[in-house]
């Protein structure tokens, strides 16, 4: 019916259209109705990416017919619509005798667009939640003053986002790279009348705008070291290039880039603040898509980490910190948003690990969490605004309780997504879970073993510690006795049906969609066709022991038993337990270093903002004071040179003639001589 | 084409002399005249065929008395370099019209007729074939932006233009200076076979000579060092930019459109046109100093504008870091760095001459600029809203928008410079430069976002508010002026004594600000959106920010063979300079590779 | 010598002395006429010498000078003494130390001896018509500024 190449431009180009309809007819036309197009669109673009996934099944059921080179190349189209830029001869041929890549110095950045299966399995991803996304929003945001306005900002994000899966060089994944954090600025300064909002967004923007210096940093390497910017260009040369210095501090650039953007470990400061922003937002750009650019990113140039083991290690690492420092800090926070924001940036965390083990089981295991995360993690996102708009706006913890019964579908769906998240067997997240904590026992055995060692055990710390801190909201929300906030007035009850829906589909979803692609192993074989893993597929590694995978499955299952035990006696019980507990990590600081956050934001306070501030203001001060006061004096120096000639202008017509007679026997003495 | 090129000069220059009449008729006439300009700009620019010929060429002989052999003469074109230049002035133009239609109530057709004449000047400079054309021309913008300045500026209005005027000059003597020093040593190092005897003075010929016969590198740098006076503080590079803030501030709205939106690109344009093509060498040997100086000016700018309370001086000093970047990218000197540089001249020219455009919109609204004065601007003013937005959004660089189609090439270029395998000398500072030029762009984001956030989001704040809480004395603009600038006080009583004793009463005093802080009238009704005038007035800006952003390719390949060409000795240059011994080289001399990989 | 040679010769020293002595007498004297009188002799100075020459080179050119001198003189001296007779009904004396107001504004005036002051009201240099026919019509204060004129 529809081939690739229209899919693919199919896909982001009906949300920008929408957005741009919304935006030019919203105020007037639309109003109340402005949902219409966005959600349409964003459907239609759902049914084309899974089109389009189908599309590149059937060529990868031919290419695996095909007897032997079967795994030779993977499957890939590109299309390229208009050029940019396209400055030829732009950069001189390496005279350092350097591998030259076909192209060399052909500075042509071309909007081209990919399909393969990583491009495809997040396309399908993002628009499915974006299209359940937008669905509840219709409910959660009527009424807003500004309904149209975030329906257009809803759609531009959609069309960045599909763009950013999809773009074919580093480029223009920069540029929409920008576009999202840029969507992510205005949604989350959505309400900018509330300052903490509109300062979230600035933050927001700003840590981001760190992590793409790095990113732009690493773009302008690969440029100088490949001498193009296009994907396939890098990744085929990029062979040639192994163990070059460049290669490892490319791979360190993106990644800053990529903590940035998916708030890792130093960078993370800016997603707990970006929960200002409406939930719908929270569940879809900060939960789900967005965030997880970093880990696509990583994923995508797994050509060059392969090449750079040293990155990969610090893939891993700052995976692993950052997993830690989330789950940590999430156990003690009050706000139901913020909690599931460190839930998120744990998660991501995971992912993280799951791609520095540069195996293609952990490439696959990251990519296979991105998935049933954005699931469970919209979910209980939806499900925690559900709560919000129930209560009024509150969302501390400590204020609500016993909702059980007045938000049954909430309720339920919320415990499923809790279940899936820290993985219950045999919901969506015990697979994915699996498979990060498998790819990191399986690498644990080689070289650089002892770093995946710690990781997997730290791992197994975080599958205890995640039934703390997803359970706690849980029982404190939804059991015990039931407290209600004066903000919800008396009439706290269910979500309407725009709003349940869409809990129930992704219910369901984060219920069965780890069991369907682990038992079809549709999933990852679908995925190991995409070229830029074939650098992986060649090196190859021994399939898994069996009991391997049974002993990581049963340990990560008796952990979590034992977690939710632990959590279910701890919060439904009475409140001692807890305060027992708290005070005793608090003899190591624990406690109020996890519920100060690590105190991340005033030490960047302290030691980033206030000293560029203050240098700002050394430097105006300066500007005034130094340079242009050195002007104006050099401004009165004619009238210096003045003063010292004046007194010869005493008003003496006399003295004037004597100067004169002076002033003739000077010349005449001088023509004479 | 020459006809129509004739035209776009002329025309305003008629205007300048014949506007008359009342406001309205100056106002329309102007505005017809700058709309003419604007339509000729369009036509020149759709046929202009691209490649390195000048386009629309017109050359008459101006002053060539047989008593000497001087031979200037009155020639204008177009080519890559000055075509979306003189496209950008033109839409300023008409912007600049458009901008101050209320706003200027005394005087308007001696108003009318200084923008004319300025347009003249401007246009001039950049189509100017001959050096003594170009200069006059260069000279003659000041002249008309001196009085805007003077007249209808602000309360410190005679000490900025004074001091604009003095600083500019005395730069371009020097400038002139250089000029003549290239005409005077091509003139007695003529061509071996040629024996006319002639001093030119066109430009293209004496690039020509420069690039046959190369001047002696000593006597280039002393040229350069010459010609960079004038075209650095026109630029304004630091450390010469203090007149570029005051001048921002004091200038009324159009004068600032224009200041920023084309005059400051005079100087860039200079450094394109002559240093670089006509003393390669000098250019070469000064590269790292130019763009640490660039670099200076980036970085700087941006922590002064970060810690700026009003406005207009935050996006002045934004000027500053914006033409740093300009300067980097044509001091770097390759192909990717110079196209970026020029763009990002067209580039800046729209974003901050519409963010000047908008301050003067919120200052005849509130006759204030004290960023602390405004807040939650976007509920009641969602248009002038969305277009700050966009213009902001250009200014720091967000793909799709204009200012990251320039900037993008640019830092590559810069990049490159240093990281390229053929490194040139002083490689270690070039990468050092290239590195921290980025910090540029974050502050960038940081103080614009920051400023767009404290005006525009955040909870409404009205003057009611202001009064309520006895905050007064800081309300209006200029108080807070004086406190934020404790020189402001100054120079305010030097003019007093020199310039403003001999007080003119026919030039009325066009402050409104005798009066208080401003205060928000009751009603809701008083102050209005934008209205149909001011789109007009921005969405052209907005529109060309987009089409640049969508497809610089379409800028760039118009421009590129020029540029190619004006950069091609320079790069000749570095070439042979890489083989000089210098001291901060990589030294390597065993291996191939400059730099021997770390594993 | 040649008795055209010590004709020129002897011109041109009285001519020389003409000069030395107006010179002097310009920058050593302090009346106004006197100052006057002193350019006027440099200028026969020069006269004489310039026809001197104009002999010597059998040359009319010299003595046509001389006679555009002496037209030129004519007409200054009438506008040199009626700037003086200006001067001198603005302060009542021929002194020229009593002007130095072309010095620079934060100059101290150079005074040797004590200058009469100015009188603070000045006797207005009108006509004085004997009195004869009607008597005019007056305007008391008005009349002595003039307002109509």
């Amino acid at each position: 019916m529809f081939d690739v190449q229209t899919l693919l431009i199919l896909i982001p180009v009906l949300p920008l259209a929408a957005a741009l309809a919304t935006a030019a007819l919203g105020t007037r036309l639309l109003r109340g109705r402005s949902h219409v197009p966005v959600v349409t669109a964003i459907a239609l673009s759902f049914v084309a990416s899974i089109l389009l996934v189908f599309q590149l099944q059937e060529r990868i059921d031919e290419r695996a017919a095909q007897p032997g080179s079967s795994r030779a190349a993977g499957v890939e189209e590109v299309v390229a619509r208009w050029s940019w830029i396209n400055v030829p001869d732009a950069m001189p041929h390496p005279v350092d005798g350097r591998a030259e890549t076909p192209g060399w110095g052909n500075f042509n950045i071309e909007v081209s667009l990919r399909a393969d299966p990583l491009t495809a399995v997040m396309l399908a991803m993002v628009t499915c939640i974006s299209m359940l996304v937008a669905i509840y929003s219709i409910g959660y945001m009527r009424g807003d003053p500004g309904y149209w306005r975030f329906f257009a900002y809803v759609g531009l994000f959609v069309f960045s986002m599909t763009m950013l899966v999809s773009a074919s060089n580093f480029l223009l994944l920069y540029v929409f790279w920008e576009l999202v954090g840029l969507c992510s600025y205005l949604l989350i300064g959505f309400w900018y009348e509330r300052p903490a909002a509109a300062a979230a967004g600035k933050k927001a923007f700003l840590v981001n705008r760190i992590g793409d210096v790095g990113f732009v940093l690493g773009i302008f390497l690969i440029w100088t070291t490949f001498g193009t910017l296009d994907f396939g260009g890098v990744f085929q040369s990029v062979g040639q290039h192994a163990g070059d210095w460049r290669v490892t501090a490319i791979c360190l650039l993106l990644l800053l880039g990529a903590c940035g953007k998916s708030a890792q470990f130093p960078l993370h400061v800016w997603l707990p603040d970006a929960m200002e922003g409406p939930t719908p937002v929270s569940a879809l750009i900060h939960a789900a898509t967005m965030v997880t650019a970093g880990v696509y990113m990583i994923a995508r140039c797994t050509p060059l980490f392969a090449a750079a083991p040293d990155a990969q290690y610090a893939v891993a690492l700052i995976g692993g910190i950052t997993a830690l420092l989330g789950a940590v800090i999430a156990i003690t926070q009050t706000d139901l948003k913020r909690i599931l924001a460190y839930s998120t940036i744990s998660h991501l965390g995971y992912m993280f690990v799951a791609l520095g083990t540069g195996t293609l089981l952990g490439i696959t295991a990251g990519m296979f969490h991105l998935i049933t995360h954005a699931f469970f993690k919209a979910l209980l996102f939806l499900g925690a605004g559900s709560v919000m708009h129930a209560a009024g706006g509150v969302i501390d913890i400590r204020r609500l309780g016993g909702l059980r019964r007045r938000l049954p579908v909430t309720y339920w769906t919320f415990l499923a997504g809790c279940l899936s998240i820290v993985g219950v067997v045999p919901l969506a997240g015990f697979w994915s879970k699996d498979a990060i904590l498998l790819s990191l026992h399986d690498r644990s055995g080689l070289f650089g073993g002892g770093l995946f060692e710690i990781l997997y055990l730290t791992t197994l710390l975080g599958v205890v510690l995640i039934d703390f801190y997803m359970f706690r909201p849980l029982f404190l929300v939804f059991h015990g006795q039931e407290k209600i906030p004066p903000e919800a007035g008396d009439h706290l009850h269910e979500s309407p049906g725009s709003m349940t829906a869409p809990l129930v589909v992704l219910a369901f979803g984060s219920v069965v969609v780890g069991a369907y692609f682990e038992w079809t192993h549709g999933f990852a074989h679908f995925l190991s066709f995409t070229p830029s893993f074939e650098c992986l597929a060649q090196s190859g590694h021994a399939a898994i022991d069996t009991a391997d995978k049974w002993r990581v499955a049963t340990i990560g299952s008796v952990l979590t038993a034992i977690g939710i035990a632990a959590a279910a006696m701890l919060y439904l019980g009475s409140g001692k337990a807890v305060a027992r507990l708290a005070r005793a990590m608090n003899v190591f600081g624990l406690y109020s270093l996890s519920y100060g956050k690590f105190f991340f934001d005033p030490i960047y306070n302290v030691l980033v903002v206030w000293p560029l501030l203050s240098v700002a203001r050394l430097a105006a001060w300066f500007d005034c004071m130094a340079i242009d006061s050195l002007v104006d004096r050099c401004g009165r120096i004619p009238k210096l040179a003045g003063a010292a000639l004046r007194p010869a202008q005493n008003g003496l017509v006399q003295f004037y003639a004597l100067a004169m007679v002076f002033g003739v026997l000077v010349l005449l003495g001088i023509m004479l001589m | 084409m020459d006809v129509l090129l004739l035209t776009t000069l002329f025309l305003p220059l008629a205007g300048a002399l014949l506007l008359g009449g009342d406001r309205n008729w100056a106002r329309w006439g102007a505005l017809a005249i700058a709309l003419a300009v604007l339509g000729i700009a369009v036509v020149l620019v759709a046929r202009y065929p691209g490649g390195t010929a000048p386009f629309a060429s017109t050359d008459w002989p101006w002053l060539d008395w047989t008593a000497a052999p001087i031979d200037v003469r009155f020639s204008v074109a177009l080519d890559g370099l000055s075509l979306w230049l003189f496209a950008l002035t033109a839409l300023l133009m008409v912007v600049a019209v458009l901008v101050g239609w209320e706003a200027i109530k005394e005087q308007a057709p001696l108003y009318y007729r200084l923008l004319m004449a300025l347009e003249t000047g401007m246009l001039g400079v950049f189509v100017a074939r001959d050096i003594i054309l170009f200069y006059v021309f260069f000279e003659f913008t000041l002249i008309p932006l001196f009085f805007l300045i003077g007249i209808w500026g602000g309360r410190q209005r005679r000490w900025a233009a004074m001091k604009f005027f003095l600083f500019t000059l005395a730069g371009s003597v020097l400038t002139f200076l250089g000029l003549l020093a290239v005409v005077l040593w091509v003139y007695y190092h003529p061509a071996p076979e040629a024996a006319s005897g002639r001093m030119t003075f066109s430009i293209a010929e004496l690039t020509a000579a420069l690039g046959d016969r190369p001047m002696d590198p000593t006597m280039q740098i002393w040229i350069f060092l010459a010609l960079f006076a004038g075209f650095a503080v026109k630029a304004p590079l630091w450390p010469l930019h203090t007149w570029l803030p005051l001048a921002h501030v004091e200038a009324p709205t159009a004068g600032s459109v224009l200041l920023a939106g084309v005059l400051l690109k005079v100087g860039v344009y200079g450094f394109a046109r002559f240093s670089l093509p006509m003393l390669p060498q000098a250019a070469a040997t000064l590269m790292p100093w130019l763009l640490w100086i660039s670099l200076a000016g980036v970085i700087y700018g941006a922590l002064v504008a970060l810690a700026q309370s009003d406005i207009k001086r935050l996006i002045a000093y934004s000027s500053v870091s914006h033409l740093g970047f300009c300067t980097l990218g044509i001091f770097a000197a390759n192909r990717l760095s110079v196209a970026g540089g020029v763009l990002q001249m067209v580039n800046h020219g729209l974003a901050t001459g519409g963010l000047f455009a908008v301050v003067g919109m919120l200052y005849e609204r509130f006759h204030t600029r004290e960023i602390a004065d405004f807040g939650g601007l976007a509920r009641r003013f969602p248009r002038l809203a969305f277009f700050t937005l966009v213009l902001t959004l250009s200014s720091i660089a967000l793909p799709g928008l204009a200012g990251f189609a320039g900037e993008f090439p640019l830092l590559v270029g810069v990049f490159q410079r240093g990281w390229a395998g053929d490194a040139a000398p002083h490689a270690l500072q070039l990468r050092a430069i290239a590195v921290l030029s980025l910090a540029g762009v974050v502050l960038g984001a940081w103080y614009m976002l920051w400023m767009y956030q404290r005006v525009f989001f955040g909870p409404e704040r009205t003057g009611d508010k202001n009064r309520g809480s006895g905050i007064g004395d800081r309300g209006s603009g200029y108080e807070a002026l004086d406190i934020s600038n404790p020189k402001s006080q100054i120079p305010h009583q030097q003019i007093s004594g020199s310039l403003s004793t001999n007080p003119d009463p026919r030039i009325p005093n066009p402050d409104p600000h005798t009066a208080g802080p401003y205060h928000f009238p009751k009603g809701e009704g008083t102050i209005r959106d934008l209205s149909p005038r001011e789109i007009c007035c921005l969405t052209p800006l907005v529109v060309m920010i987009f089409w640049i952003g969508l497809q610089p390719g379409f800028f760039l390949d118009r421009m590129r063979p020029t540029l190619d060409d004006l950069i091609a000795p320079v790069t000749r240059a570095c070439e042979t300079a890489s083989d000089l011994p210098t001291a901060d080289r990589i030294p390597n001399p065993e291996s191939p590779n400059p730099e021997p990989p770390l594993q | 010598m040649h008795p055209e040679i010590a004709l020129l010769n002897d011109f041109l020293l009285v001519g020389a002395a003409l000069f030395g002595v107006g010179l002097i007498g310009f920058v050593s004297r302090r009346n106004m006429i006197v100052m006057f009188l002193s350019v006027e002799i440099m200028l026969q100075g020069v006269s004489l010498s310039l026809a001197a020459w104009g002999r010597f080179h059998n040359d009319f050119g010299g003595q046509t000078l001389v006679l555009f001198i002496i037209a030129v003189a004519a007409c200054e001296a009438a506008i040199a003494l009626a700037l003086i007779l200006t001067l001198f009904h603005r302060r009542c004396s021929l002194d020229i130390a009593a002007w130095h107001f072309l010095r620079e504004a934060n100059q101290p005036p150079f005074r040797d001896v004590p200058l009469p002051e100015e009188p603070a009201e000045r006797r207005e240099p009108w006509p004085r018509l004997p009195p004869a026919g009607v008597r005019p019509e007056t305007f008391g204060e008005k009349d002595k500024y003039r307002p109509r004129v």
